[in-house]
C-alpha cells in the first residue's frame, strides 16, 4: 500500500484501521525507539528519586528527618538541593546524549547516500558496458572502501 | 517629584519604561508567523529566558516563599513538584513539537487528526486552563499595587489589563519574548541579590534551619500585631517536618503528579516551543529554562527559610513583624527585602514581582489570542485572510481578552492564587498531556480518541477541584492529579483502541515531528 503524504491541515483525512497501517520505515522507526528509549530510561531514573521523596518521608520518617549537618535533614536536602541539580541534570544528559545520536545517524545517513551514489555509478557503467574492466574494478574497490 | 525618588517607584517606572520601550522597537508584526511565534527567530538564550519568565510567575516569586515561611517542609515539597515539569517537557515534547512547527496548541491537535471538531474542543481547553491561569495573577497583580501603592483592587485590575492589551497587542509574541526574557533576570537577579544579602547578613541555610527546628514556645514581639494580643505559639519540629500540607503518603504523589505533568500541558509553555528556529534550539532553550527556574526555586525556598529565621529572632523591625504577621503569604519576600536591604532591596523586588505578573500575563495572552484569532476566527469564519488580517484579528483577540480577564479578575477577589494556579495545572495535566505524549509518540491515538480524552480530562479535573467536598475524604485532594491524570490517559487509550481508525498518514506525521533535522 502506498503511503499517504502529511500535509499540516483540519481537512478531513482518511483514515485507516490499525491493524492495517503499513509498518514505519526502518529510519524513522529506529528514530523513535532511539529518542523514546533515551528518554524513558532518564524519566524513570528521575520518577524512582521524586517518589521516594515522599516515600521515605512517609514510611521512614526518622531517617528522612534525622539530621544530615546543622539543621539540615536528609529530606530537606533532597528536596530543595538535590532535586533543584537532578532536574537540569537530567535535561542537560537528555540534551547531550540526544546530540550525539543525532550525529551519528548523521554520519550513518551521508555514508548511506554515498554507498548509494557509487553502486549507482557502477551499474551504470555496467549497463552501458562502454567502459573498460579496469575502470569498472576501480569502481568497486572504491565501493569496497566506503563499505 | 519626591515620591518619584522613592526606590519602589522608582524601579516600577524604569520596568515600565522599558516595556514601553521594547514594545515600541517590535511593533511591526507584518505576518502572522511574525505575530504568533515571532516568526520563528530568537536564538536558545532568549527563547529559554523567555520560557523561564512564562513559567515562574507571580505566584511562584512571591507565594513559594510564602508557602515554605507558613508551612515549612510542605511548602518546600510543593516547590519540589513544580521543578519536575519543565524537565519532562524537555525529555518527550520540546524537540518534537518544534519540529511539528505549528502556530498554535489547537494546531498541533488538529492537524494531527485532521479534525476541526478536535481544533474546537482543544480551543475551549486553551480558553479555560488560560483563564484559571490569569485569573490569580491579576488577582496577585492587584494586591502588590494595594499592597505597596495603596491602590484598590478595582484599579489593580484595570490596570493591569491594560498594560497587558498595550504589551501584547502592539508587540506580539517578537515584543513578549524580548520582554519576558528582560524581565526573568530582573527577579532573578532580585532574588540573587536577596540570598547574597542573607548570606553576608549570616543566615546559613544549615545554621538557621537548626535554629527553627529547635524552636519551641512563643515568638518575642509578636503580641503588638495579634488578634488577642498574646505572643505567635510556634513549634519548629512540626514546620520541619511533613504533614501540614499533605496528611498521607498519596496526598504527596497526587501533588507531584498533577504538578509535574501539568506543565506538559500549558499551552503557553507549549506554544514557547513553536518560537525556536529548530528543534535543537528548542532543546537547548528548555535546558536553559530549567537550570533557571530550578536555581529559582532553591532561592525561594531559601528566602522561605530565612524570613522564618527573621520572624522568630523578633529583633526585626516593627514594620517588617507586621507585615510577616499580618501581611500573608504574598508578603513574606517583600518583608524580607526590607529586613535585608531596606527600601532599595524592596524597590527592586516590587519591580520584580510587577515583572512575574507581565511575563507570565504576557505568555497567556498571546496563547489565548492565538486560540481565538487564528484557531477559530480564521479557520472558521473568512478562509481567504491576508496575513495582515490575521494580525488585525489577534489585536483584537487581545482587546477582548483583556476585557473579558479583567471581569474575570474581578470575579475571584477572595479566591485562593494556590488553589486557581492547582486548577489550571490540574486541567492541563489531564487533557493536554495525554494529547500530546501519546500523540506524539503513539500511532494508535485516534480522533475520538483524542476529543474523549479533552472532555473527560477536563469535566473529572473540574468535578474533582470544584466538588470534592461531595466525595468520600480519601478522594479530596488539593490537587488530585492521581485520579484525573490516569483517567485522562487511559480514556484516550481506550477510546482510540476500540475506535481503530487512525489517520492514514500517521506514518508520514510520525517521519516529521521525530526525524533528525540534518538528515532531512
Amino acid at each position: 500500500m502506498e503511503e499517504k503524504k502529511y500535509v499540516m491541515t483540519d481537512e478531513p483525512c482518511e483514515t485507516i484501521d490499525i491493524k492495517k497501517l503499513p509498518k514505519l520505515d526502518k529510519k524513522t522507526s529506529y528514530s523513535i525507539r532511539t529518542e523514546l528509549s533515551t528518554g524513558l530510561s532518564l524519566a524513570i531514573v528521575y520518577f524512582i528519586f521524586i517518589f521516594s521523596v515522599p516515600a521515605i518521608n512517609w514510611f521512614r520518617p526518622d531517617w528522612a528527618f534525622a539530621k544530615m549537618f546543622g539543621g539540615m535533614s536528609y529530606s530537606w536536602f533532597l528536596t530543595t538541593i538535590v532535586a533543584m541539580a537532578m532536574a537540569f541534570i537530567i535535561a542537560y544528559l537528555h540534551t547531550k546524549l540526544y546530540e550525539r545520536w543525532e550525529r551519528k545517524s548523521l554520519e550513518m545517513s551521508r555514508m548511506e547516500k554515498k554507498e548509494n551514489m557509487v553502486s549507482e555509478q557502477t551499474s551504470q557503467v555496467k549497463t552501458k558496458g562502454a567502459t573498460s574492466s579496469v575502470q569498472a574494478s576501480f569502481l568497486e574497490s572504491k565501493e569496497e572502501t566506503l563499505l | 517629584m519626591q515620591a518619584l525618588l522613592d526606590p519602589k517607584y522608582l524601579f516600577t517606572f524604569l520596568l515600565l519604561g522599558t516595556i514601553v520601550y521594547i514594545t515600541y522597537l517590535s511593533k511591526r508584526n507584518e505576518s502572522a508567523s511574525d505575530f504568533f511565534v515571532g516568526g520563528r527567530n530568537f536564538g536558545w538564550f532568549t527563547n529559554g529566558s523567555a520560557i523561564g519568565g512564562d513559567y515562574l510567575s507571580a505566584a511562584t516569586f512571591l507565594g513559594l516563599a510564602g508557602l515554605t515561611f507558613a508551612i515549612g517542609y510542605d511548602g518546600a515539597f510543593y516547590t519540589f513538584s513544580f521543578t519536575i515539569g519543565l524537565t519532562l517537557l524537555a525529555l518527550f515534547i520540546a524537540g518534537p513539537l518544534r519540529r511539528f512547527g505549528a502556530f498554535t496548541v489547537a494546531d498541533f491537535v488538529a492537524y494531527r487528526f485532521h479534525s476541526k471538531r478536535a481544533r474546537i474542543v482543544a480551543v475551549i481547553v486553551v480558553l479555560a486552563i488560560s483563564g484559571f491561569y490569569a485569573a490569580p495573577q491579576l488577582l496577585g497583580a492587584a494586591q502588590i499595587l494595594s499592597m505597596f501603592f495603596g491602590t484598590s483592587y478595582e484599579f489593580g485590575i484595570i490596570f493591569t489589563s491594560v498594560v497587558m492589551i498595550f504589551y501584547v497587542g502592539i508587540g506580539g509574541m517578537k515584543g513578549t519574548t524580548i520582554n519576558q526574557a528582560l524581565e526573568l533576570w530582573i527577579r532573578f537577579i532580585a532574588f540573587i541579590v536577596m540570598v547574597a544579602a542573607a548570606i553576608y547578613g549570616g543566615f546559613h541555610y544549615e545554621r538557621i534551619l537548626s535554629v527553627i527546628s529547635e524552636f519551641s514556645g512563643t515568638v518575642l514581639n509578636t503580641g503588638a500585631y495579634t488578634t488577642d494580643g498574646k505572643d505567635v505559639v510556634f513549634n519548629g519540629e512540626t514546620w520541619s517536618k511533613t504533614s501540614a500540607f499533605n496528611p498521607n503518603f498519596w496526598h504527596s504523589a497526587s501533588m507531584l503528579i498533577g504538578l509535574s505533568l501539568g506543565t506538559l500541558g500549558l499551552p503557553h509553555i507549549l506554544l514557547r516551543f513553536y518560537t525556536n528556529p529548530d528543534a535543537k534550539s528548542a532543546r537547548k532553550s528548555a535546558v536553559l529554562a530549567i537550570g533557571i527556574a530550578s536555581l529559582f526555586f532553591a532561592c525561594a525556598i531559601y528566602l522561605g527559610v530565612v524570613g522564618r529565621a527573621i520572624y522568630l529572632s523578633g529583633n526585626a523591625s516593627p514594620e517588617v513583624m507586621q507585615n510577616l504577621i499580618t501581611g500573608g503569604d504574598n508578603m513574606v519576600i517583600p518583608s524580607i527585602a526590607t529586613a535585608l536591604g531596606g527600601k532599595w532591596l524592596l524597590g527592586f523586588v516590587i519591580a520584580g514581582a510587577f515583572a512575574a505578573v507581565f511575563s507570565n500575563l504576557s505568555g497567556l495572552f498571546i496563547a489565548s489570542s492565538g486560540a481565538i484569532a487564528h484557531d477559530l476566527y480564521a479557520k472558521f469564519t473568512k478562509k481567504e485572510l491576508t496575513e495582515k488580517n490575521r494580525v488585525v484579528a489577534a489585536k483584537l483577540a487581545i482587546v477582548f481578552l483583556g476585557v473579558f480577564y479583567g471581569v474575570l479578575g474581578l470575579f475571584v477577589k477572595d479566591a485562593s492564587i494556590g488553589h486557581l494556579v492547582a486548577l489550571a495545572f490540574t486541567v492541563g495535566a489531564s487533557t493536554f498531556a495525554p494529547i500530546f505524549v501519546l500523540g506524539i509518540w503513539w500511532r494508535g491515538i485516534t480522533e475520538k480518541g483524542a476529543i474523549a480524552g479533552l472532555i473527560v480530562g477536563f469535566v473529572v479535573s473540574m468535578f474533582m477541584i470544584f466538588f470534592s467536598s461531595i466525595l468520600p475524604v480519601a478522594l479530596q485532594f488539593r490537587v488530585p492529579g492521581i485520579i484525573t491524570v490516569p483517567v485522562g490517559f487511559l480514556t484516550v487509550y481506550i477510546v482510540s483502541l476500540l475506535d481503530g481508525k487512525v489517520p492514514a498518514d500517521v506514518n508520514a506525521f510520525m517521519r516529521k515531528v521525530h526525524s533528525s533535522e540534518e538528515s532531512v
